[in-house]
């Protein structure tokens, strides 16, 4: 077998829908054969996963990788509490997806580098999970589900509320009828945010391989912390990249994919700080009958982020919850929580005028455990192939909705059309011209991937 | 009316540490008496001779008492408010030392009989106040919620010289942590630390570990420490100054002697820590002679401008300042650790580079030292006995 190329193995094995994946060098993904990882990104978004990772038996962590060596030491400590073994280090990537020992990567770098990173390890033949905010263009996003298909990778997103049990249950009853028709959603991310600092040039730091670290974003001269965050070209923006998260769990439960029309109303008006992403946003789309309003506010220190709740069996105060979805049927009205707040559906009695909880559906696993059935879901794929429940097409669509609204914005908060067959808007070059990021050689997501 | 005193016996023991519990300075000598006066209770003095030879004015001691009215059950911190004398809090010099405590009341304390005392020292650097090249935070980039720049103008500190020992954690254990709290079974279980929890829950160290740096400790646990001790955690501010030195090495009152590369990448310089074969701090790898922790201040000739070791790597250490991010905000944020460590490549452990980790994270590669700002009191009222030799390296 040592002949066998492993790219066209892994293609047979799949083709013949085995439940599992036996590889050339005679490993397999069969239970009891750990799974090899290689994670690209480990600033604090990555040793988080790496924590819940080395709580895994199944897996083994082969590489820490970073353009910013000086990120290692606490990264790879992780590894060597948790699994007893130090990782390799590497600072390019493409080392960790040259290596055919390594079934998946973990991608949990800053935004820019999603897309590229998810096509070249799909081309390299590895499965992937990939952070949240997907993209930074519907046509990013569109390539990477085109990878991902292509070359029959699993590709899991971290949109994790997707695996949390109690999302089902609220998906299966709003189906089931009994929260009646459906025509309006709303979905929030409002909270305390503050400025983001830009700090002054200064030299590249030794250990930092800059060049790399920009990737397809520009090479803008080098400043210690996030002052990246204020720019299109690096990021989404605050609202956005974090309401990714509500926005897919309302997907998910009124079970739409493409709006016909999106239309975004708000702005810069609380930060003064160069960003050039809104800090409010009041965002509505719609889906034929059905509206969907995305609410967003970065200065809203009464609404509180469901993941502090400390008891899983109360509920948010859901007047004031930050990272709430609600569904407003003809019946009945569900809030739902992400963080695992779990979900109440609420009725009305005309003759009191009052209205009460009729459901009540805690969450039944704290936060931090959802990371983990998340990831007992990746790796379960990765053995039976099957998509995940966050798998790539389904986050690519909620990742529209986010950028149709930052599109719209970006042209005057204008009311946009939307193709959704061909993702793109109908008549209107201004706006089409926001499909793609912009990307710097050589880092250049391909036309055809 | 004429004031008449008594001098009467301590009738307590006075209890010297175990030697082999390093980093706390020698005191020896210790005596203990009472003055019965007329006016205002009991006064108690305290002797000692504090034996350093190394103590000057840039590299004073820090002495802290702490006390028991329960004959050893609990003890507490004796508050610098309620001392005099040249024995205590910053010293800057060594030799006779005399304390006078006179207000035992004040912290409950009517019968003198059960009185204990503990008396402990510890090595600082002294950052005189000035202006300083503060290059990690330009802008503020790292505490994303706070408006305001940081203080690059820091008044008079001082600073631990080493970090902050196994010896002397389990000390502090000992005195403090019979409900287990400030301490986990990784340190007991790993080979990066070395503190035994044994079954009458007393605290031991693994032999040979005194002197390496305390491991696996939560934010709380070092803050719960130099609580403990009258001191608090370094601000990223102090830790920086520490670690590069002022414009003026002397201070802005003195600007007689300027620093010369105030904007250091290192503690000694602009060297990488392996330039030219020679090792300057512990790094990732074997080649500096440490796989793992080093004791602290193996490294001490290439200290800071200030005497300060260890700033560069060995184990990173915790700061006092948070980290927030709009994705934080509400939590119990992040805190700023700072200096590279045994596991981090040479460029992490230089000037400006941090990591941020959640304040109940345990690890390996994480320790911590304390800061007393000059004429800042105590924060806590108690009394005190004994101190450690120093020890050299394998001794």
């Amino acid at each position: 077998m040592g002949s066998i190329n492993r790219r066209d193995f892994l293609k047979s094995s799949i083709g013949a829908a085995a439940t599992f994946t036996i590889l050339p060098d005679g490993r397999s993904l069969a239970a009891g054969n750990k799974i090899v990882l290689g994670i690209i990104g480990v600033g604090g978004r990555g040793r988080a996963l790496l924590t819940s990772l080395v709580r895994r038996s199944d897996v083994r962590i082969k590489y820490v990788c970073d353009a910013d060596s000086r990120c290692y030491g606490p990264a790879a400590e992780i590894v060597v509490e948790g699994h007893g073994y130090k990782p390799q280090l590497v600072q390019d990537f493409r080392k960790v997806l040259d290596d055919a020992e390594v079934d998946a990567l973990i991608i949990a770098t800053s935004d820019r580098w999603h897309a590229l990173g998810t096509i070249m390890a799909c081309q390299a033949e590895k499965d992937v999970y990939v952070e949240k905010p997907l993209s930074l263009s519907i046509w990013d996003g569109r390539k990477m589900v085109e990878a991902a298909r292509k070359y029959n990778r699993v590709v899991q997103v971290g949109t994790q509320s997707r695996s949390a049990p109690y999302a089902d249950k609220a998906a299966e009853y709003i189906r089931s009828g009994k929260l009646g028709e459906v025509y309006l959603a709303r979905v929030f991310l409002m909270q305390e945010s503050g400025p983001i600092h830009v700090a002054g040039v200064q030299p590249v730091p030794d250990g930092l391989d800059y060049d790399l670290w920009c990737g397809p974003s520009p090479r803008l001269p080098y400043r210690p912390g996030r002052w990246f965050w204020r720019l299109w070209d690096f990021y989404v923006g605050y609202i956005m990249a974090d309401m990714i998260h509500q926005v897919d769990l309302a997907r998910y439960l009124i079970d739409k994919k493409y709006p016909d029309t999106a239309c975004n109303a708000g702005g810069v008006y609380q930060f003064d700080d160069g960003r050039e992403q809104p800090d409010t946003q009041f965002a509505t789309f719609e889906f034929g009958k059905l509206t969907l309003l995305l609410e967003g506010a970065l200065k809203a220190p009464y609404m509180h982020r469901i993941v502090h709740l400390k008891d899983k069996t109360r509920f948010p105060d859901w007047p004031f919850s930050a990272t709430k979805v609600e569904i407003c049927g003809t019946k009945g009205f569900m809030c739902f929580g992400r963080h695992g707040g779990g979900w109440q559906v609420f009725a009305g009695d005309s003759s009191t005028r009052e209205s009460r909880p009729v459901v009540s559906a805690p969450a039944e696993h704290k936060f931090g455990s959802i990371i983990d059935l998340h990831f007992d879901d990746f790796i379960d794929c990765i053995r039976t192939r099957k998509k995940p429940k966050a798998d790539i097409e389904q986050a690519h669509l909620s990742m529209v909705i986010c950028h149709l609204a930052n599109i719209s914005y970006r042209v005057g908060n204008r009311k946009l059309r939307f193709d959704g067959k061909t993702e793109t808007f109908i008549n209107d070059a201004q706006a089409n011209k926001y499909l793609k990021a912009n990307y710097r050689k050589p880092w250049i997501v391909p036309e055809k991937v | 009316m004429e004031l008449r005193a008594v001098i009467l016996p301590l009738a307590i023991g006075v209890i010297f540490c175990n030697p082999s519990y390093s980093k706390w300075l020698e005191i020896s000598n210790l005596q203990i008496r009472r003055e019965a006066t007329e006016l205002a209770g009991p006064k108690i003095l305290i002797e000692y001779n504090l034996n350093d030879p190394n103590i000057s004015p840039t590299s004073p001691a820090y002495i802290f008492l702490r006390c028991s009215k329960d004959s050893g059950g609990k003890w507490q911190l004796i508050g610098a408010e309620a001392l005099h004398g040249n024995g205590f809090d910053i010293v800057a010099k060594s030799g006779h030392k005399q304390v006078i405590w006179w207000g035992t009341g004040e912290i409950g304390i009517s019968n003198v009989a059960n009185l204990e005392l503990r008396i402990r020292g510890i090595e600082m650097g002294r950052v005189p106040a000035g202006k300083f090249v503060m290059k990690s935070l330009p802008g503020m980039g790292r505490d994303e919620s706070r408006n305001g720049k940081p203080d690059s103008d820091l008044p008079m500190f001082y600073i631990g010289k080493y970090e902050t020992t196994i010896g002397m954690y389990v000390d502090y254990l000992n005195e403090t942590g019979s409900d287990k709290s400030g301490w986990n079974q990784r340190m007991s279980d790993s080979g990066r630390c070395g503190i035994i929890r044994d079954s009458n829950s007393g605290y031991s160290v693994k032999p040979g570990r005194e002197d390496y740096p305390v491991t696996y400790v939560s934010w709380y646990d070092a803050a719960n420490f130099l609580e403990w001790c009258g001191l608090r955690l370094p601000t990223e501010a102090e830790w920086e100054k520490a670690y590069r030195g002022g414009m003026y090495l002397d201070g802005d009152d003195a600007k007689r002697l300027l620093n010369p590369i105030p904007e250091r990448r290192y503690p000694w310089g602009n060297e990488k820590p392996n330039a030219g074969g020679v090792y300057r701090c512990n790094y990732d790898g074997r080649e500096d002679g440490f796989p793992q922790t080093a004791p602290v201040g193996s490294y001490d000739k290439f200290s800071s401008p200030y005497g300060v070791c260890d700033l560069a790597g060995n184990v990173s250490e915790w700061t006092l300042d948070w980290y927030s991010t709009p994705y934080h905000v509400g939590l119990d944020g992040f805190r700023v650790v700072r200096g590279g460590s045994w596991m981090a490549v040479p460029a992490a452990c230089d000037a400006i580079t941090g990591a941020t980790q959640l304040p109940l994270k345990e690890s390996s590669i994480m320790g911590f030292r304390g800061v007393r700002q000059a004429g800042k009191t105590a924060l806590a009222v108690g009394y005190m006995r004994w101190i450690t030799r120093r020890q050299k390296w394998g001794s």
